[in-house]
């Protein structure tokens, strides 16, 4: 069972003259257990999918399931099972985050008991006790972030949707977020759709990953082999004692290209990662000493600014 | 030179024409004041009777409970729209039925202690006793509890579908209500076809059986407790129809993701 596959949704907003073409024709297959990246800029897309794989929002058109369930006739037990965590969310202003978090875990029919540890639990979980008994008006975006992280974890979700969920946290806590999210793929084997602008964190954090671009999946895969079909290969940079037969570097897999850069080497290959352990041995086997290695890895911000900018020709 | 006085003024003017229940300040408030106290003006002229007391206090005591619960519905969803959380209400285990039945109970609840108070000060400083009014006094706030809820869910709809600008209706129905159901007077005081209107609200029959049950009023008590009832039934049964089905707009139409 995939945890989201969707058919051909499409999604307009409007009448005729102020039709919005949100989602166009959308199919996509997410599996169970990874946290899965929805990447595009403003206005892309992602969160309209969000709010319809979420049942906030019906499509026009197309067929999509939630972990096995129908979003246009299966909503109770799909709202049930998720979590949702959208970027600046906002929560009743005048309560503090603890008495947010109990609405919604009450809200989600958690008991007093299972839900005060659960709340408590979360607080601990997130570094929250400083600021959990404070208005949520007196909150800095970032604090509110963490109630929203807190809130869309509260009933253990088997699926959390997360539209930009590390938006105005400062850099130290982004990352203890991420690694926390993580731990909980690894540990409870939830399955997390994420949708960010920030390249580098779906990087650190995708394996698998789609990019949309105006209501249109443009590429799916894996993040590796997404960049390396559009021929962003990693750069291989060297200093070697002698440049003399070399081009068995060639008879490597994943080779794509190599050129002299001054007095260096520059070779090309789709993963350097896969290859680096195989290129050495060989370099050593040949008597060629490495005097200064570099390696520089294919972007996905690169990759993603040649997608979009094909797919807006 | 006045421009910064005039850019007041112009969002004063952009406000209110883009939010045509704004408009109600100028033309709904001032008129439900007007109209009610002007006909219980009339009525008193007209050399009534009754007793102008306590008649009055049976229509404040039932209104304030129409009131109150038709607040407590309305602003379970308001208070997601201000807070501008909406979103976050629809997901998890709780329901549409759910919704309505957490608010509508706060506002029982909020209405009884309201009406138990009021009773208090009525007996205390006018010397009435609403209480002894027993089981119709009962079954009309009963009634009128049902419309409230009703009312509130319409309420409710609207603003799912159609924006935050029909919250004004919150404030708007209660003044209409006041007018229509015959607060401050007899509605047969009202001239036709307002009159014959003000029959299909059941609070009318609702403050008609209670004046009856305390003896102000000459009236089929029974009968006028079985019409609001009935009324209010059929009012609570197509606002929970109207909500579900705007529930459901709301999330084809995205106005769910407004607030």
């Amino acid at each position: 069972m995939f945890a989201v596959e969707t058919d051909n949704i499409t999604k307009v907003y409007g009448a005729k003259k102020t039709r919005i073409e949100a989602l166009k024709g959308v199919s996509i297959k997410i599996k169970q257990n990874q946290i899965y990246g929805l990447l595009g800029p403003n206005g892309a897309g992602k969160t309209t999918l969000i709010n319809v794989l979420s049942t906030l929002l019906l499509p026009t058109s197309g067929k999509a399931s939630v972990l096995g369930f129908d979003v246009l006739k299966q909503e109770k037990e799909i709202r049930r099972r998720i979590g949702l965590c959208y970027g600046a969310s906002r929560f009743y202003w005048n309560f503090d985050a603890y008495e947010n978090l109990n609405y919604y875990g009450m809200m989600h029919g958690m008991n007093g008991e299972k839900r005060k540890k659960k709340i408590d639990q979360l607080i601990e979980e997130l570094d929250m006790k400083s600021f959990a008994k404070v208005r949520t008006s007196q909150l800095s975006t970032g604090m509110r972030q963490k109630i929203a992280i807190a809130k869309s974890l509260l009933n253990d979700p088997e699926l959390i949707f997360m539209d930009e969920p590390t938006i105005g946290l400062d850099v130290d806590v982004s990352r203890e977020v991420r690694k926390y999210l993580k731990e909980l793929v690894k540990e409870k084997g939830v399955t997390i759709l994420l949708t960010s602008h920030n390249m580098y964190e779906i990087e650190m954090m995708c394996e698998n990953i789609a990019l949309i671009n105006k209501g249109k999946i443009i590429k799916e895969g894996n993040l590796n082999e997404i960049k390396s079909k559009l021929n962003f290969p990693d750069r291989i940079s060297f200093q070697l004692s002698s440049y003399e037969n070399i081009d068995f570097i060639k008879n490597i897999s994943g080779f794509r290209k190599m050129k002299m850069s001054g007095n260096r080497l520059a070779v090309d290959f789709y993963s350097a990662e896969e290859i680096i352990s195989d290129l050495m041995q060989e370099m050593k086997n040949r008597n060629i000493k490495v005097l200064d290695l570099e390696i520089k890895k294919a972007s996905l911000e690169e990759a993603f600014l040649k997608i979009v900018g094909e797919s807006n020709v | 030179m006045f421009e910064t006085i005039f850019a007041h003024i112009y969002k004063q003017y952009k406000k209110n024409v883009k939010n045509p229940s704004d408009l109600s300040w100028i033309l709904l408030y001032p008129l439900t004041g007007l109209l009610s106290l002007g006909i219980f003006g009339l009525f008193i002229q007209s050399g009534t009777d009754m007793n102008p007391l306590n008649f009055i206090i049976v229509g404040v005591i039932v209104w304030n409970a129409y009131a109150i619960s038709q607040k407590a519905v309305t602003y379970g969803l308001s208070y997601d729209v201000w807070d501008e959380c909406l979103r976050h209400s629809f997901l998890g285990k709780s329901t549409d039925e759910d919704s309505i039945l957490g608010n509508s109970l706060f506002g029982l609840v909020t209405s009884i202690i309201a009406i138990l108070i009021l009773a208090a000060v009525t007996q205390l400083l006018f010397g009435f006793n609403i209480l002894v009014a027993g089981i119709p006094l009962v079954i009309g706030l009963l009634s009128v509890f049902m419309f409230a809820v009703s009312i509130g869910l319409l309420i409710n709809s609207l603003v799912l579908t159609k924006g935050h600008e029909w919250m004004s209706l919150i404030w708007m129905t209660t003044g209409m209500i006041m007018i229509i159901s015959g607060v401050y007077y007899p509605v047969e005081i009202l001239p036709s076809p307002v009159r014959e209107l003000s029959y299909l609200f059941p609070p009318t029959h609702s403050i008609t059986a209670i004046r009856g049950a305390v003896g102000i009023v000459e009236t089929n008590i029974n009968l006028e407790l079985v019409y609001s009832i009935i009324l209010s039934t059929i009012f609570l049964v197509l606002s929970i129809l109207y909500y579900k089905k705007s529930v459901r707009k709301a999330r084809e139409i995205g106005s769910l993701l407004w607030f």
